[in-house]
């Protein structure tokens, strides 16, 4: 058996990393929490360092795939580390019983993702979930002197535990049906079974349980309140890292290991995609606190993700590649200026944002500019994301599909523009000026300019993912 | 014969499965749901799959279920109240569970629902716990490391969600004396 341990590299510096915070820990005294984040923020560097002309192929006697998708995958989830890191730097004087494992927990979910992103077999991919899972239950719950972060874990848990059952139900269903738990191996072994019953009800089973990480119907009920309720910092790795860490093994399941079954599960996609799109996009019009719209509309953009996976191409899966990519950006973006407001303000509803204009103008133009790219504005990044993925479902022939999408895009205009009006038309009630500190304001504008750069000159992003995408068919 | 028992065996599982959902004493619940686990260690056997059977009455039947009785004891759960527990969902949950019945017991008919041996012959079945333990050890050793990392986050999880700061806690002591 081939162990070709250094494939893993990246991996092994990010547990390793996070094993060292648990121990540092011990050692520091309180006054020195910065210490840890930026030992970890040093330790992701390094991993990506690792990561730079990473070398192709299998490692752990085939479990363990190093492709180009796969390291794609990695240097965004390194990209959003480093963001998240930076963000609980930011955020944890807010909580009050703090706890250094907060970090350590991060870098575990991380590399738990990371190994998500490399899977080849079903049972590691099963056992990678709940790695990440118990991770982001935990995290969830880190506030636990607030009653809002309490029931949060709590949804978080009771939801994930189900959907988890879901999952591994039908995975012993599409074991029963062949034999196999490799993706390849199953795909090859399905060529020879046509119409059986245990595969359409394994396949259901996994593609609803899969709902729940991308938190789209029908799992998508612990999503509004997992995100008012937990760490600001956490609802970031939900919204970014969670959700790419969910597309990346739906495209690895239902790409290389059931592509062969398209037709089963083309329309159960199909259908969580549309009614992802419009519930989200509908219950996210009267939201009043910031983190439960961008749950909703976090809904929304799952359904645009979906209706790439049910067009089952390489158009469609370079399509999500590049969606997840402007996302993260957006998403991350919005969240810091989000954390800066609250520890200027302390408060989440949107109305308190009335004036942030006059009080802070990058902040607003940060919310601004990470919304509207969401929304998909041009010249933003999500505007071509968007765009890319109606093309790819227009391509297969999924019109009502494309046609739900482009109308659900304007309703997303519609309330991400409530939040601009709120900052930039309303008079502030309190007009003392919001201090952003130096490097605040330098990652602000990196990523405003990462995500208008998406937007104007996508031509080499889209054409570097759209070739990577290839190798998943 | 084999048929036989499995017949005794799912029904006393069936059985027992609705009685824990349905007594209102909570540890009698936990009681049945031995009994229901035990009957499905027994369908394991019968399944030839002696180390399937062997977990789930170590794992389920020992450790799970103490666990279950000490929680049910350190909370007091005495006899509930049904009614609390029935909410207006009951209806709906009636009909999905029906139409489940019927959808696989037509699937069952119309004989949609086969599944080939695989390569997991009569010979491999013999050796069941040896064929485990040899591929838990080479071919799934990836999965086996990432289940003692999910361990490890489980534990920390737990003690850093219920573990006190020592300054509050002191703080609360003094308080209380």
């Amino acid at each position: 058996m081939q162990m070709n341990l250094h494939l893993m590299t990246p991996e092994f510096v990010m547990l390793g990393t996070a094993f060292l915070l648990l121990i540092l820990e011990l050692f520091l005294y309180k006054g020195s929490r910065m210490v840890t984040g930026v030992i970890g923020i040093i330790g992701t560097c390094i991993a990506g360092y690792t990561l730079i002309g990473a070398e192709t192929g299998k490692a752990v006697g085939g479990l363990f795939l190093q492709d180009t998708v796969s390291i794609f995958f990695k240097w965004l989830f390194l990209v959003i580390t480093v963001l998240i890191l930076y963000l609980v730097m930011m955020y944890e004087d807010k909580i009050k019983n703090w706890r250094g494992e907060f970090y350590a927990l991060i870098l575990f979910s991380i590399s738990g993702m990371m190994f998500l992103s490399s899977i080849t077999d079903f049972i590691g991919f099963y056992v990678s979930l709940e790695f990440v899972a118990v991770c982001l239950y935990v995290l969830a719950a880190f506030t636990n002197d607030n009653p809002l972060t309490v029931e949060a874990g709590l949804k978080y848990l009771v939801t994930g535990a189900l959907a988890s059952g879901f999952l591994v139900y039908g995975i012993s269903f599409i074991y029963g049906a062949s034999g196999a738990t490799g993706f390849v191996e199953v795909a090859h072994s399905l060529k020879s079974v046509d119409g059986n019953g245990f595969l359409i009800i394994g396949i259901t089973l996994l593609v609803i349980g899969l709902t729940f990480k991308i938190s789209s119907i029908p799992f998508h009920v612990w999503a509004p309140d997992v995100y008012q309720g937990a760490p600001t910092p956490v609802t970031a790795l939900l919204a970014a890292a969670s959700k790419s860490a969910g597309f990346i093994v739906i495209m690895r399941i239902l790409f290389t290991g059931l592509i062969g079954v398209k037709a089963e599960w083309i329309i159960l996609v199909s259908i969580i995609s549309g009614a992802s799109l419009l519930f989200g996009n509908l219950a996210a019009m009267p939201q009043k606190d910031i983190k439960r719209l961008i749950a909703y509309a976090g809904i929304g953009s799952a359904g645009y993700l979906l209706m790439a996976v049910a067009a089952a191409s390489a158009l469609g899966a370079g399509a999500i590649m590049f969606y997840l990519l402007t996302y993260v950006f957006s998403i991350l973006g919005s969240f810091i200026a989000i954390v800066a407001f609250n520890n200027a303000e302390g408060s989440d509803l949107i109305e308190s944002y009335a004036g942030l204009s006059r009080r802070s103008p990058l902040l607003a133009a940060t919310l601004f500019i990470g919304l509207l790219s969401i929304a998909g504005i041009p010249p933003l990044g999500g505007f071509i994301a968007k765009f890319y993925i109606i093309a790819a479902a227009v391509k297969e022939g999924l019109w009502a599909l494309a046609v739900i999408g482009v109308v659900m895009a304007v309703v997303a205009m519609y309330y991400f523009l409530l939040v601009v009006k709120s900052m930039y038309l309303r008079p502030p009630k309190n007009t003392e000026p919001i201090k952003v500190d130096i490097t605040t304001r330098a990652l602000l504008y990196f990523i405003n300019a990462v995500t208008i750069f998406l937007g104007l000159y996508p031509g080499p992003i889209t054409d570097w993912v759209m070739d990577i995408a290839k190798v998943l068919f | 014969m084999e048929q036989l028992f499995f017949y005794i065996f799912a029904l006393v599982a069936v059985v027992s499965a609705v009685l824990v959902v349905s007594v209102r004493n909570a540890v009698h619940s936990a009681f049945y749901l031995i009994i229901c686990l035990l009957q499905v260690a027994a369908l394991f056997i019968l399944l030839r799959s002696p180390f399937l059977a062997a977990v789930q009455v170590f794992i389920y039947v020992g450790a799970v279920m103490v666990l279950f009785l000490f929680a049910v004891m350190v909370l007091d759960i005495g006899k509930e109240k049904t009614k609390e527990f029935i909410h207006s969902q009951w209806l709906p949950a009636v009909g999905v569970i029906i139409a489940l019945f019927v959808m696989i017991g037509y699937m069952i008919k119309r004989g949609k629902l086969s599944a080939s041996l695989g390569i997991y012959n009569e010979a491999a079945l013999a050796k069941n716990t040896e064929v485990i333990g040899k591929t838990l050890f080479t071919q799934y050793i990836f999965p086996f490391e990432v289940v003692s990392l999910l361990l490890l986050v489980a534990l920390i999880g737990a003690i850093v969600l219920v573990m006190k700061d020592k300054g509050r806690a002191r703080k609360n002591n003094g308080a209380g004396s």
